[in-house]
């Protein structure tokens, strides 16, 4: 099937990471996403990962994760006639998303509002901390930022300090409900012809993300108690069961044994004193003898590869996974053979590898159709093609520092 | 019309849904399209309890931990009678929805349902892979009942490959996903998290909003397919890239990060109080030295890069706990934001509950469900200017809407309707 976005043509002025992840997924289903990026670049160029920890503007693995089938175009929208390209700009695309502090784009004389006069389909989508409104609409934003104030009390443990989640998922989680708002907004104007301005605020989607912090939310409504640091970590915490090594040194995990999995696991392990104590104690098994589950799981993982503990024990209904660390799913023999792992080479930061398809839509839809961009990449050829600038003018502008 | 008829509002208005999800991950998906106004309609068998969606039938009574922990989850920590109709797990993310029963596993019932897809412009599920099949309701025969319809299965591992049928929870699907070995205190200890379901929600809707948008092209509709997994791993895309660089399993960095010194959670006044923050450049370090009363020991010249910061962060941290430890989170996040340094307060359910900048923007909603009273619920996660999410009625009670379902969506005559009450499809009461 085609990419369902592939005759949609979108500005993006987003920078770091909640902004991009919105339009990187715009752009990876089909949109051809102009990127405008300030003189020096996107603030996350100088993020890591860097190939052999060198930092190069070209070679951030954030950039290049976030920034995929984008062009880069180097232009400064501070200056009138960099404003004027970018109004430009807009006048015919679909989408502008755009993350800088609300009021910027205004001071710029692009005016969210003014955009959608000129261009009445257009959807303006604006991915910001706190959104355009409000006393803390002026804060700044980091990833431990953002989940700090809507969920990091619970994780962690009790009597620690709260701890933020992995990278920056809970940015990227932002600017995937962007998308959703977008591609809203996208679907009235598709049918009404009619644009708007989309508002979303990190704070609100990640307090009304379901990682549980909604569900938290209405139970403190309800009962008036707060969920304790720990309560989703215990899951993974039990006496009896957890991570085992397997024969081919890698660990398999059972988690929280499930007690309508107990009888199954027991019967899959067949194990003499497990089976005894199966009869006399049914699930309590798991809280009075611990140390005998835990004896007999470890027995029995180190006799088989983990990819084989995993499978066996799934064909008896008791759920048991291979855990992976970042470089262990490289290798992931389900992810391999569907083929998430797409190869590609870049200008500057050579062979990389990047995560394939988020979903599918129909047979496929998403597509890797090229790296992310150099900075400047796509300038000319942008600014001749779209904003309909000749070569002098956009050399004049080159020397005056407007365009690069 | 029925009495409590949806309100014409959102992009999605006069679309059609039907909800087959189990626990949280498709349900927040269903959630994110009624609030973009598509009316969405779950669907549940009176025949089937659904624990994983609606908790225990008879939830623990009593006064020990897993009683008192499951009691929180109900208005005045009272299960009721219908503890199905007042868990906040389901209530928070079926807001905007509409509720009706059938047995899809009868003849009559899949008729029914089948019946109810003609009406509609998608289906999503997230139950284990072949359930739909095993139903007799998969994409082929969903399909000849309605061509246009948007599918979206979410299942954790994917339609198809090696390991697509593996069951499990959140914690097996984080570890197999690779979070674990790198989500937690630097120390070693691991934090769990249930990450899964808050990224697989805008994922599932996303995949939806695409293929309609393909299926304004083609007139017709398609199968789209959400990996729960692989989306996660997105999430952490720019590990993996790491991992594949420089060929090794990225830092556990607890709350400290390669790109920011010094950043980190910092105890406060009050009892279990923190404040977060970042500092990202070297202005915002300077800033930071003035905030904290430019203490001598972070006057060292080193301290002026990223580098020279990271390795003195636990010194820089005592100083900086120091300050904040006199201070309110939002005391201190004040003071830290006005000098233009990221900061926030860790908020509990409670501070968040009263936060006046979501209050502010409207972020809650007082709706009034029929079994739990009045409550403050979370209302959408974005705002449109011209299509404004509306939050319309609290979540529907178990077949709350059978009559409206069954009546005026598919038709079904009085007699009729009175038969299907009597055969145990439509009903307020799981059998």
């Amino acid at each position: 099937m085609p990419q369902p976005l592939r005759d949609l043509l979108v500005i993006d002025l987003t920078e770091w990471v909640a902004g991009p992840n919105c339009t990187k997924l715009l752009a990876d289903f089909g949109a051809r996403v102009i990127k405008i990026e300030p003189p020096g670049g996107d603030p996350a160029r100088k993020m890591g990962p860097f190939p052999g920890d060198r930092p190069d503007p070209e070679c951030s693995g954030l950039f290049l994760h976030l920034n995929t089938n984008k062009e880069s175009v180097v232009i400064d929208p501070s200056t009138a006639e960099g404003a004027g390209i970018v109004r430009r700009l807009a006048g015919v695309a679909d989408i502008l998303v755009e993350s800088f502090r609300p009021g910027t784009m205004a001071a710029w004389g692009l005016d969210p509002v003014d955009l959608i006069t000129t261009n009445p389909k257009l959807v303006v989508t604006s991915v910001t901390p706190f959104g355009q409104a409000g006393p803390y609409r002026d804060w700044e934003m980091t990833e431990i930022v953002a989940f700090a104030m809507g969920g990091m009390n619970v994780s962690g443990v009790a009597g620690r300090e709260p701890v933020k989640l992995a990278g920056n998922a809970v940015l990227m989680q932002s600017g995937a409900t962007a998308c959703t708002a977008t591609l809203g907004a996208l679907f009235h104007a598709l049918e009404h012809g009619e644009g708007q301005h989309v508002d979303v605020a990190t704070f609100e989607t990640q307090n009304g993300s379901l990682d549980r912090r909604r569900y938290y939310l209405l139970s403190y409504e309800y009962s008036g108690t707060v969920a304790e640091r720990a309560a989703v970590v215990g899951a993974g915490r039990p006496a009896a069961g957890g991570r085992f090594e397997c024969a081919d040194g890698k660990m398999v995990t059972t988690g929280r044994i499930w007690p309508d999995h107990v009888g199954r696991m027991v019967r899959l392990l067949d194990d003499p004193d497990l089976n005894l104590l199966w009869e006399e104690h049914g699930v309590q098994v798991m809280s009075e003898h611990p140390e005998v589950v835990n004896r007999v799981l470890a027995g029995w993982a180190a006799a088989r590869p983990s990819r084989a503990a995993m499978r066996e024990a799934q064909a008896h209904g008791w759920p048991v996974v291979v855990v992976n660390d970042p470089l262990l799913l490289l290798e992931d023999d389900h992810l391999c053979a569907r083929g998430f792992w797409v190869e590609a080479r870049h200008p500057a930061a050579g062979e990389l590898v990047y995560p394939g398809p988020p979903w599918r839509v129909g047979a496929d839809g998403w597509a890797l159709r090229r790296t992310a961009p150099t900075l400047g990449h796509d300038t000319d050829v942008v600014l001749r093609e779209l904003a309909g600038l000749e070569v002098d003018r956009i050399a004049a502008l080159r020397a005056e520092g407007v365009v690069a | 019309m029925s009495h409590d008829a949806k309100p014409p509002f959102g992009p999605l208005n006069g679309l059609r849904v039907i909800d087959l999800t189990i626990a949280l991950a498709g349900a927040f998906t269903t959630m994110l399209l009624a609030d973009l106004g598509a009316e969405v309609i779950k669907v549940e068998s009176l025949q089937h309890y659904p624990t994983p969606t609606k908790g225990p039938r008879v939830p623990p009574r009593g006064d020990d931990p897993v009683s008192l922990s499951a009691a929180r989850d109900y208005p005045d920590s009272e299960p009721g009678p219908d503890p199905w109709n007042r868990l906040s797990w389901f209530n928070s993310q079926a807001r905007n929805k509409r509720d009706v029963t059938m047995d899809i596993t009868r003849v009559r019932g899949r008729e029914l349902f089948l019946r109810l897809v003609e009406k509609c412009d998608g289906l999503v599920e997230n139950n284990s892979v072949g359930l739909l099949e095993k139903l007799g309701i998969g994409p082929e025969v969903l399909h000849e009942a309605n061509p246009r319809l948007v599918i979206v299965r979410m299942p954790p591992l994917g339609l198809w490959g090696p390991d697509s049928t593996a069951t499990g929870f959140g914690w097996h699907f984080e570890d197999l996903g690779g979070f674990l070995r790198v989500q937690g205190y630097p120390d070693g200890v691991e934090v769990g998290s249930i990450f899964m379901d808050g990224a697989s929600g805008p994922a599932g809707a996303n995949a939806f909003l695409m293929g309609l948008i393909e299926r304004r092209r083609t007139g017709r509709g398609m199968v789209c397919e959400v990996s729960q997994v692989e989306n996660m791993v997105c999430h952490i895309g720019d590990l993996t890239m790491e991992a594949a660089m420089n060929h090794r399993v990225p830092r556990r960095w607890g709350n400290r990060s390669p790109d920011f010194a010094p950043q980190g959670c910092y105890r406060c006044a009050g009892d279990d109080a923190w404040v977060v923050l970042s500092v990202r450049t070297d202005a915002e370090w300077s800033a930071l030295r003035r905030v904290i009363g430019d203490p001598d020991s972070l006057r060292a010249p080193g301290l002026d890069t990223l580098a020279g910061r990271s390795v003195m962060h636990d010194a820089i941290d005592d100083e900086i706990t120091r300050w904040t430890a006199t201070r309110t989170p939002m005391d201190a996040t004040e003071t830290l934001q006005a000098a233009g340094i990221p900061a926030g307060p860790v908020l509990s359910e409670a501070d968040a509950s009263s936060d006046p900048h979501l209050h502010g923007r409207g972020f809650f909603h007082l709706l009034e469900h029929p079994s739990c009273g009045t409550h403050f619920h979370a209302g959408a996660n974005f705002h449109l200017s011209r299509t404004p999410p509306q939050l319309w009625r609290a979540a529907p009670t178990l077949g709350q809407d059978n009559e409206y379902v069954y009546k005026e969506l598919i038709g079904v005559s009085d007699d009729e309707y009175v038969e299907l009450i009597a055969e145990g499809h439509a009903g307020t009461d799981y059998v």
